[in-house]
């Protein structure tokens, strides 16, 4: 099989990456045969529930490891990459603090941190000053809820505050998880909008999981999707890369 | 790991749930506190019997009830001991009579030698009394009505020759024993003055000094037997009256060498004791028997060796007994023996039987004697026993006899703690002594606490369990409510150890707010038991309470606890897979 020639610009590269679940009455089979993201580009995987989308990114996240693999690497810089597939946990979660950034589904905040605490968190864990949050606070429109709690906000303030945790400490990715998935459409706009530009702004890449395709295709400068093929009570689930035209 | 990060964020999180924190902190302080409660009862109840007990020195005084005889070197050896805690030697009980003297009267009392540490004077904040002082016992106060700082004049009397005579010497007033303190007729001096007391009565010393600084007078004379010359006198005596009139219970004829020196004659019989003595005053029935029978009787001493020292040489000699009659109003005889020699006439210092003792004597030549012949009469003989017998040594600087190694009758001895009672009368009933203590109420002491302990032990097993349940399930469902935030600081970088730092902090910070809580009730319900039962208890005294030490181990075992609960949270949040937890919504 050939692969797609690797350009200066990327920073993610998977191939092969392979997950099986077994479950009482059907396994489940994820297969990633490659997948590459580009420096500041956005990249959205579509799917319904179930096809292995979240599985996609907890493995990209390193929050849990493929069963089999031929690489996974991320750039650590314009010169060095970093096998994520032999990585110690400490690097690991080094890679995780330094480079990536997670956005969840409806937030993922920590409910007894004020608004500025929880987008200051990943820069703490970095040993990085605070003061570097209130410029992003202000683009993202959230510098006036630094003092209120997660349970006091709305969840497109919410989203709001997610993304800018995940831009706090400087990474080169951004992973979001259905990051529009509970907001109404007028608030799913704004979001995607803020997540957007603000990650053009800083030449991060981004990596969308949602089974809203139209929010964010037109935006994406790679989409994927996936084939679904039943054998038996084995269900295999292969990401594709698809056209971005609809 | 950055724990100063984990601290914050743990503090962040017990803040924002101030109120789940805080029902967790009671609910432990809840089960805490009857523990402290009961330990601090347990340990005030305990301690404030012990105080009692051992606040009243009659409790830690160890009695020798049985006069006896003990070395200065034996008393040095007993002061020694581990858990003595004051040690003082005291003469015997007959020779401490005294009278103190006043303007307004005179009263009899006991001499108690005391010195430095004397737990009897130091409960009542009392001075230890020095040369010319004295502490009076209440019922002596009340009865001579001395002020502290005035002067009181201690008298004793004594038998001298058949006359009675009588010094005195002033003490100054320094402490009056309260009644509490269970003295009554007794009065406290320095050991110096008892001693002086008792040399005073036995004859060997001319008045009483404070300082004890003068040399003492030669002891009146004793005598190891009598010579009668009528050899049936016994038998045809009643053995009824024969036992009543003589203290000897040994006899024998007089030898060829005896009558050769002129010492008894042919029929003469020695009636004679070989390892005792008897004092004048013992001999005046058999004198009287004697007269009756128109016996002619006469005292007797063995012979003493002594050796003096010349320019030259050392000689040793041995001086004789020559018998003499009994003069029971004598003075004390004038120390002079009988030389053959006129060369050795003159006075010398003779060290007496081997190193017992030693005197002064003045050697008078006697030409009737054949040359190297000494000879002393038999009172004379019988002060240089009795010098041998007390271990008496003349002293030029003291002009007059000391006693370097002095014996003593009694002892007082104290033990330091309630704890050393028991060894301590062991220990010295094992040297031989007699010697008592309240052992038994110190026992009743120590066995209320071993029960108290039991039960304690048992109600701190069931709320300790409790507390420690409690703790460990709230923990626990901390945790399981927490995966979710746990997760999430996982997909931020947390490492795995860092997060299992959480439910430990947390734990920690819990136990320690509990338990600073629990002491903070504990303290105040305390206070409210000291206020509640002011009455009962005296100054300084405590009904609840606990020690640093026990706060510490509280402190410790809550610590233990709260760790333990917290390595099972721990391996909780080590088992969560952050993937799964971060979707639990």
């Amino acid at each position: 099989m050939s692969y797609e020639a690797l350009s200066a610009s990327t920073v993610l590269t998977a191939r092969e990456l392979s997950r099986f679940y077994a479950g009482s009455e059907r396994s489940f089979r994820l297969l990633v045969p490659e997948l590459n993201v580009d420096a500041g580009s956005v990249n959205i995987i579509i799917g319904r529930s179930g096809c292995g989308k979240s599985t996609l990114l907890d493995m990209l996240g390193m929050i849990s490891r493929p069963d089999s693999a031929q690489s996974y690497r991320i750039r650590r810089n314009p010169c060095q990459w970093f096998d994520a597939l032999r990585a110690t946990p400490h690097e690991a979660e080094h890679l995780r603090r330094t480079q990536l950034g997670y956005i969840l589904q409806t937030g993922g905040l920590l409910p007894f941190l004020s608004v500025e605490d929880n987008v200051a968190l990943p820069r703490q864990l970095c040993g990085s000053p605070r003061d570097g949050i209130g410029k992003l606070m202000e683009r993202l429109e959230i510098a006036g809820l630094s003092r209120q709690y997660p349970a006091q906000l709305s969840t497109g303030q919410r989203q709001r505050v997610a993304i800018a945790r995940a831009l706090a400490a400087g990474p080169r990715i951004v992973l979001a998880d259905e990051p529009t998935g509970a907001l109404d459409p007028e608030s799913a706009r704004i979001v995607r909008e803020l997540l957007l530009e603000t990650a053009r702004e800083r030449n991060v890449a981004v990596l969308i999981v949602t089974h809203d395709a139209e929010l964010f295709r037109t935006a994406a400068d790679r989409v994927y999707g996936f084939d679904i093929r039943v054998e038996g009570t084995c269900v295999t689930s292969t990401l594709r890369r698809e056209s971005n035209t609809i | 790991m950055n724990l100063c990060l984990v601290l914050k964020l743990v503090w962040q999180q017990l803040r924002h749930e101030w109120l789940a924190a805080a029902c967790l902190c009671i609910a432990m302080a809840a089960a805490l506190v009857p523990v402290l409660m009961i330990l601090g009862l347990k340990e005030g109840t305990v301690q404030t019997l012990r105080q009692r007990l051992a606040a009243d020195p009659a409790n830690l005084e160890i009695r020798m009830p049985i006069s006896t005889h003990i070395s200065s070197q034996e008393v040095e050896s007993l002061r020694a001991l581990p858990g003595v805690g004051f040690c003082i030697p005291a003469t015997r009980i007959l020779a401490t009579s005294a009278h103190l003297v006043t303007d307004s009267g005179s009263e009899e009392v006991n001499l108690i030698p005391t010195g430095a540490g004397d737990p009897l004077l130091a409960r009542h904040s009392l001075p230890v009394p020095r040369a010319g002082e004295i502490v009076l016992g209440s019922a002596i106060a009340e009865k001579l009505s001395p002020e502290v700082g005035g002067e009181i004049r201690l008298r004793r009397g004594r038998m001298e020759g058949g006359r009675a005579q009588y010094t005195e010497v002033p003490c100054r007033v320094v402490g009056i024993l309260p009644d509490s303190s269970g003295v009554g007729a007794q009065v406290f001096v320095p050991l110096s003055l008892v001693i002086a007391v008792e040399e005073y009565a036995e004859g060997a010393r001319q008045s009483l000094s404070a300082e004890g600084a003068q040399g003492l007078t030669p002891p009146a004379p004793v005598y190891h037997g009598m010579w009668l010359n009528k050899p049936g006198l016994k038998d045809s005596t009643p053995d009824y009256v024969w036992d009543r009139a003589c203290p000897f219970s040994e006899q024998r004829p007089a030898t060829e060498d005896e009558i050769r020196r002129g010492m008894a004659s042919q029929e003469a019989i020695l009636f004679f004791n070989s390892a005792q003595h008897k004092a004048v005053d013992k001999l005046r029935r058999a004198y009287q028997l004697a007269k009756q029978n128109r016996a002619e009787f006469r005292l007797w001493n063995p012979p003493v060796s002594a050796t003096r020292q010349t320019s030259d040489k050392t000689e040793t000699f041995t001086i004789h007994c020559i018998p003499e009659p009994l003069n029971l109003r004598a003075a004390a005889p004038a120390l002079q023996i009988r030389c053959g020699n006129p060369a050795d006439a003159g006075f010398h210092t003779l060290l007496l039987a081997g190193g017992k003792g030693s005197m002064r004597v003045e050697a008078v030549a006697d030409t009737s004697l054949p040359p190297g012949e000494w000879t002393a009469s038999a009172s004379v003989l019988g002060v240089l026993h009795g010098i041998c017998q007390r271990g008496l040594f003349w002293s030029e600087e003291a002009g007059g006899l000391t006693q370097p190694h002095r014996a003593f009758s009694r002892i007082r001895l104290y033990a330091r703690g309630l704890d050393d009672v028991e060894p301590l009368v062991q220990h010295i009933t094992a040297r031989g002594y007699h010697a008592e203590g309240n052992i038994a109420g110190i026992r009743r002491v120590q066995e209320l606490n071993a029960q108290l302990e039991i039960l304690f032990t048992l109600l701190a097993v069931i709320c300790v369990t409790g507390a420690a349940i409690s703790l460990a399930l709230n923990l626990f469902n901390g945790v399981l409510k927490r995966r979710r935030d746990y997760a999430i600081l996982a997909t931020l970088g947390f490492s795995r150890a860092t997060l299992t730092c959480f439910p430990i902090c947390e734990s920690l910070l819990l136990t320690l707010l509990s338990i600073g809580l629990s002491f903070f009730l504990f303290h105040g319900m305390a206070h409210a038991i000291s206020v509640l039962f002011a009455a009962e208890i005296e100054t300084g005294e405590n009904l609840c309470f606990l020690s640093p030490a026990h706060h510490a181990l509280v402190l410790g075992c809550g610590i233990a606890i709260g760790l333990l609960a917290a390595v099972c949270a721990a391996v909780n949040v080590l088992r969560t897979q952050p993937s799964t937890a971060i979707r639990e919504m």
